[in-house]
């Protein structure tokens, strides 16, 4: 039996060898692959990084180009916010994005938007994108903190296929990457860099809304917001800031939180974030792309002729070339020729008047007929009515407004034929200051009288008294009172009811020689030897001033009709009859002696001559202005207001009244000199409007009685971005700036406007801290109805509602002014919390509109990028994967950069960063 | 009875011999790879560590750099010697750089003070490449001094403080020398050589920043270099021809200016 041999195990390490080799190769392999593994991760995710950075990079490079396009697309752009509805998984979001309106073109009516967000179509935001859909700018929520409620930052995804010129395919061309972007701008937020006026004692004071430091930081929510009134705790704080500020600049947005810093609590930039900034730029160009003009600096003291031509003429060209329409504000409906003479003529008087409320001087603008500036008076009756002065600036000039005599025989000793006699002629001349703007003459100012009083003493013959020069020096008229300048140095005790009670005297230095004269005559009438009035042999001006600067400095407004005879009759039969006197007085009596001029009769247009009746016999109610009176109240006719300025012109403290002329209630008002620069371009509407109504001869207007209506809407209408839009009074304040005097260019940009436009998107925190700011002396600097007044927060509310409300209605705001037009400035509409005053209706709110147009603005130029990009991988079933993710918030500021003309238009937009936000 | 043979197995001598012959040739061929492979991976390894320090480094400050603050008033960048202690080679042979930034920091803001600049290491025996930090706490209230004092003739030797540099500095990299800044325009061209300083609001649209490095493990066999910091800026030199120069990489970046604003 075979016994079969258990096999032979196998010895031999061969295969043992081999296969620790193949273990080893595996391990190698294994840790190969690993490493490789672990380096094209590494790799992978350095491109990611790198990828999504370069990404972010270029989002930032498309927001800039798309915010610099709109930009410098049209320079009548404006930034603003707008309510957008997006679907939402319960039901609808509503989205608040940050939009730049253009114009309408030709023969549309909407304007034109484009998106500062990111959208797959340029300019224009996907109707149905879902609002899950939508890329999250702000995911931490600090960004949009709102006392409101959230303010989502969102915008649609722009995504980047593998490769962008094929067909979109989840497969073969998949998405890559995807951005979106968000440009905030930074005016509708308060830049407490230059915002918070403070004084020494360190608290907020309030302003005149000249300058961006009177915006309230108190306003701002943080900063222990509280109604307006007593909160130290908000005065404190908003100190705080103002002085930190001056120790050291903010440097950039955290710095606030070194105004206050409290351990204990959330710092002060991260609460603020929402409101507060410290890169509002404005763009200060018009809305034709230019500059601004500086009134400022165009307007200057000037004796010359031609350069006071030469302003005069800059004025209204800027007018007419950016406004082409605004001459014909009443006169829309002519044409030809003649429209365009009327358009010029009434520009020309606008511009006459801007420069005379802003030169320091007291002398009036004059242009001639044939349009030279006059310099020398004008001797005689005054302007012929049918040569009347193309324009007649309005100034803080001594208005003479009245003009008498008073005649006293102190002595009259008959010798036969024959009498001697002596007698006392005084005069007074009553000057008045109907402007705001107290009137203070110079030490070298002298009054000149030269067509005085003669007589005829029958032989003796003509006799005359001699002109007479006499010093004013020290002689100040207050606003909207009269001063009687006389030789009658027993005035003050003419009886009541002769004089105005109160009237301010200032007794003329003269010595008897020039107000007493003695002599004898044989002129006889009836067997009386009397003195006969007689007519002056030459119309020399009546009255003038002179001063250092000649005599050019009061044009003479006394003159006489026709060369009558104007005198008295000296018989005797009053010596001794102290309560007796001859008065020969003349007052403003319009339109003398043109007939046809229906806009005259103003005298703060300072283009009514006084007319000096015939002569009189002294009897009472012979004429009006020519009259004697005894100590009896009875016999005085009651024409004569001397010693007051004629009623009702002026009262002190009143104020334009919006009716016209022919409604009998514009006399009341003040004309408004400034005779100092422009605090705020709303002064513009103390301008006195030369023409109100559409009838009416513009050649011979030159009051109106109204200024113009900046600060009040249009009374007509017209539609937004109408040819008939530039007829608006208020678009003045779009074209032309007030700063200080020696910047005749102004910068092309402004720091710490507020956008009006904001109002949606902070719910007018921002407005309100300008409204806050606020502060209103008293009268006549100060509407009377606003006199040491703070707006209350119902005001506040008011004023933030008609902003919104106007927004909801006719669109945003395209320019500053534009202002005007909201119900807050609508006179028949009460203001809030009884603020105002039936008399002077719209005088309080155009006062308010004053303060706040210099201090808001509609164009930015200051924006942050706010960008987020993603490297994604997509799935066949389209979904997509987040691979990595870069975000990026950079403030931009885009100068203007001009064309090769400075006062031409804007070129482009040039962006410059000027801050990065470490980290977010 | 046929004798069987044994079975058992096992390797005949020259079964060994071969096996032996085949496995000594294999060793030494391997052994010479592994020595040149090691060779490589050496010289390779210190290229290596000199990139990525070197490299860091550059990355590092060409970041900061880049984000260099143009801010009104105050001395945004110099390019100035400020330190000099301990460093030999001055400002002729290493340059300065000193910029503010805004960088997550503890302070309460966000603008800081950062600096770039080479020191000597006795013990190390060679340059290192230090990067100067201050907080926004420091540098407003440096700031801030000044201000009061309205002398700001003085601000960037006040908001970099010669005296304070080392000490709030850290290393960002060994045997870096030769360190370089070069100004230049929007067009590239170089601008007013080094010092120079860039104050309210003004920077070069770029800053060229390069220098020289070797790996950290090079110097263990440098001789006579450690004694003497001169002999790193003597590239004629013997002692730099033979033993830095086989070692030294050059890093060279060209950093626009983000926030540059032409003087």
């Amino acid at each position: 039996m075979k016994r079969r041999r258990p096999p032979v195990p196998a010895r031999g390490f061969a295969l043992t060898a081999c296969l620790i080799v193949l273990v080893l190769l595996s391990i190698m392999i294994v840790a190969f692959m690993s490493s490789v593994r672990t380096d094209r991760g590494t790799s992978s995710a350095f491109s990611d990084i790198a990828r999504v950075n370069l990404l972010a990079e270029g989002a930032v490079a498309v927001a800039l180009d798309r915010t610099a396009t709109a930009l410098a697309a049209d320079p009548g752009h404006a930034e603003a916010w707008e309510e957008t509805p997006v679907p939402d998984a319960g039901g609808t979001a509503t989205l608040i994005l940050p939009v730049v309106l253009q114009p309408p073109l030709p023969g549309e009516t909407d304007p034109r938007r484009i998106y500062l967000v990111s959208t797959p179509e340029r300019d224009r935001f996907p109707a149905n994108v879902a609002f899950e859909d939508l890329a999250d700018l702000d995911p931490d929520g600090q960004l949009g903190l709102r006392f409101t409620g959230p303010f989502d930052y969102r915008a649609p995804w722009v995504e980047v296929r593998r490769d962008p010129a094929a067909a979109p395919d989840p497969v073969r061309n998949p998405v890559v990457a995807r951005f979106a972007y968000w440009v905030e701008d930074e005016t509708v937020k308060v830049d407490y860099g230059v915002t918070g006026n403070d004084n020494a004692e360190g608290g907020f004071r309030r302003g005149e809304g000249a300058r961006t430091s009177d915006i309230d930081l108190g306003a701002l929510p943080l900063l222990d917001y509280q109604p307006l009134g007593d909160d130290p705790a908000s005065r404190q704080r908003n100190a705080a800031v103002v002085s930190e500020r001056f120790s050291l600049p903010y440097l950039e947005p955290k710095f606030l939180n070194r105004a206050a810093p409290d351990p204990g609590s959330q710092p002060l930039e991260e609460v603020v974030r929402f409101y507060g900034t410290v890169f509002s730029f404005s763009n200060e160009l018009s809305s034709f792309g230019r500059r601004r003009v500086n009134l400022n600096a165009l307007i200057e003291d000037e004796t010359d002729p031609g350069k006071i031509r030469a302003q005069v003429d800059s004025v209204a060209e800027i007018i007419q070339r950016d406004l082409p329409e605004f001459g014909q504000r009443f006169y829309p409906a002519l044409a030809g020729p003649d429209a365009a003479r009327r358009a010029s003529m009434y520009v020309t008087k606008i511009a006459t008047n801007i420069r005379d409320y802003i030169d320091r001087d007291a002398q009036p603008t004059i242009l001639d007929a044939t349009g030279s500036v006059l310099t020398a008076p004008v001797a005689g009756d005054g302007w012929p009515g049918d040569e009347p002065p193309r324009s007649l600036g309005k100034e803080a000039a001594p208005y003479l407004t009245e003009y008498a005599w008073t005649a006293r025989e102190l002595s009259w000793q008959r010798t036969g034929p024959s009498a001697s006699y002596r007698i006392a002629i005084d005069q007074y001349l009553e000057f008045s200051n109907p402007t705001t703007t107290p009137v203070t003459l110079p030490a070298s100012a002298k009054l000149t009288v030269t067509q005085r009083p003669a007589w005829k003493a029958g032989s003796a013959g003509r006799l005359r008294m001699p002109d007479l020069t006499a010093s004013l020096a020290g002689l100040v008229i207050p606003p909207g009172q009269a001063v009687v300048v006389t030789t009658d140095p027993e005035a003050a005790e003419m009886p009541d009811g002769i004089l105005q009670p109160g009237t301010k005297f200032m007794i003329l230095p003269v010595t008897d020689d020039e107000r007493i004269f003695a002599g004898a005559t044989d002129e006889m009438e009836n067997d009386q030897p009397i003195l006969r009035p007689e007519s002056p042999v030459a119309q020399p001006p009546v009255a003038q001033w002179s001063t250092s600067a000649g005599p050019y400095d009061l044009y003479p407004h006394l003159a006489a009709e026709g060369g009558e005879q104007r005198g008295f009759t000296f018989d005797g039969s009053h010596v001794d009859d102290s309560g007796v006197h001859y008065l020969y007085a003349a007052a403003l009596s319009g339109n003398v002696p043109a007939t046809v001029v229906d806009r005259t009769g103003d005298p703060r247009s300072l283009s009514e001559p006084l007319a000096l009746p015939p002569a009189q016999t002294g009897e009472p109610g012979a004429v009006a202005s020519a009259f004697r009176y005894t100590a009896s109240a009875a016999d005085f006719p009651g024409s004569s207001t001397l010693g007051r300025l004629d009623s009702p012109l002026v009262e002190p403290g009143r104020w334009p009244d919006p009716t016209p002329r022919a409604d009998g209630t514009a006399g009341n008002a003040l004309a408004f000199i400034a005779d100092q620069p422009l605090i705020s371009i709303g002064q513009l509407g103390d301008i006195y409007d030369p023409a109100r109504e559409s009838a009416g001869v513009i050649e011979y207007a030159y009051g109106g009685g109204r200024t113009l209506a900046i600060g009040q809407p249009e009374r007509r209408r017209e539609e937004k971005f109408s040819p008939g839009w530039s007829r608006s009074a208020w678009r003045l304040t779009d074209i032309f700036a007030a700063a200080g005097a020696e910047e005749a260019l102004l910068p092309a940009t402004h720091r710490g406007k507020i956008n009006l436009n904001g109002v949606l998107r902070d719910d007018g925190t921002a407005l309100r801290a300008v409204l806050r700011g606020l502060s209103f002396g008293t009268a006549p600097r100060t509407a009377p109805a606003l006199e040491n007044h703070q707006l209350t927060p119902e005001e506040t509310d008011a004023f933030v509602d008609s902003v919104r409300a106007y927004i909801a209605e006719r669109g945003p705001f395209m320019e500053r002014g534009e202002l005007s037009e909201i119900s807050f400035f609508d006179r028949a509409r009460p203001l809030p919390g009884g603020t105002g005053s039936s008399t002077v209706p719209d005088r309080t709110r155009e006062e308010i509109f004053r303060r706040v147009v210099e201090l808001v603005t509609t164009r930015s130029c200051s924006f942050t990028v706010h960008v987020v990009a993603e490297t994604v991988r997509q799935a066949a079933d389209g979904s997509l994967t987040t691979r990595s993710r870069a975000r990026r918030s950079i403030v931009y500021r885009f100068d203007p950069v001009m064309g090769p003309d400075p006062a031409g238009p804007v070129a482009s937009f040039r962006a410059t960063p000027m801050f990065a936000w470490p980290s977010r | 009875m046929r004798l069987r043979r044994c079975a058992r197995g096992g390797f005949s001598l020259l079964e060994m011999l071969i096996a032996m012959a085949i496995t000594a040739i294999i060793v030494v061929l391997l052994s010479q790879v592994l020595n040149s492979t090691g060779a490589l991976w050496k010289r390779a390894q210190r290229k290596i560590d000199a990139f990525r320090e070197a490299r860091t480094a550059l990355l590092r400050m060409t970041s900061e750099i880049e984000s260099t603050l143009a801010v009104d008033g105050l001395p945004s960048l110099a390019l100035t010697g400020l330190y000099s202690q301990n460093d030999p080679a001055g400002s002729q042979g290493n340059q300065q750089a000193y910029l503010l930034l805004a960088a997550p920091n503890t302070g309460l803001s966000d603008v800081c003070a950062a600096g770039y600049f080479c020191s000597w290491e006795p013990e190390l025996g060679g340059y290192v490449l230090r990067r100067y930090f201050a907080d926004s706490d420091t540098v407003a209230r440096r700031t801030r001094a000044l201000i009061d004092a309205d002398d700001i003739r003085f601000l960037p030797r006040q908001i970099y403080p010669p005296g304070r540099l080392r000490e709030n500095s850290e290393i960002l990299g060994a045997f870096i020398w030769n360190l370089r800044f070069e100004p230049l325009d929007a067009e590239g061209n170089p601008l007013p050589a080094y010092p120079q300083t860039y104050a309210d609001g003004v920077l070069p649209a770029a800053l060229q920043v390069s220098f020289d490095a070797i790996s950290p493990r090079g110097p263990a066999r440098l001789e006579g270099l450690e004694a003497d910091p001169a002999f790193w800026f003597l590239p004629q030199s013997h002692i730099y021809l033979r033993q830095l120069a086989p070692l030294k990489q050059h890093f060279s970046a060209r950093v626009a200016l983000r926030f540059a604003r032409p003087r």
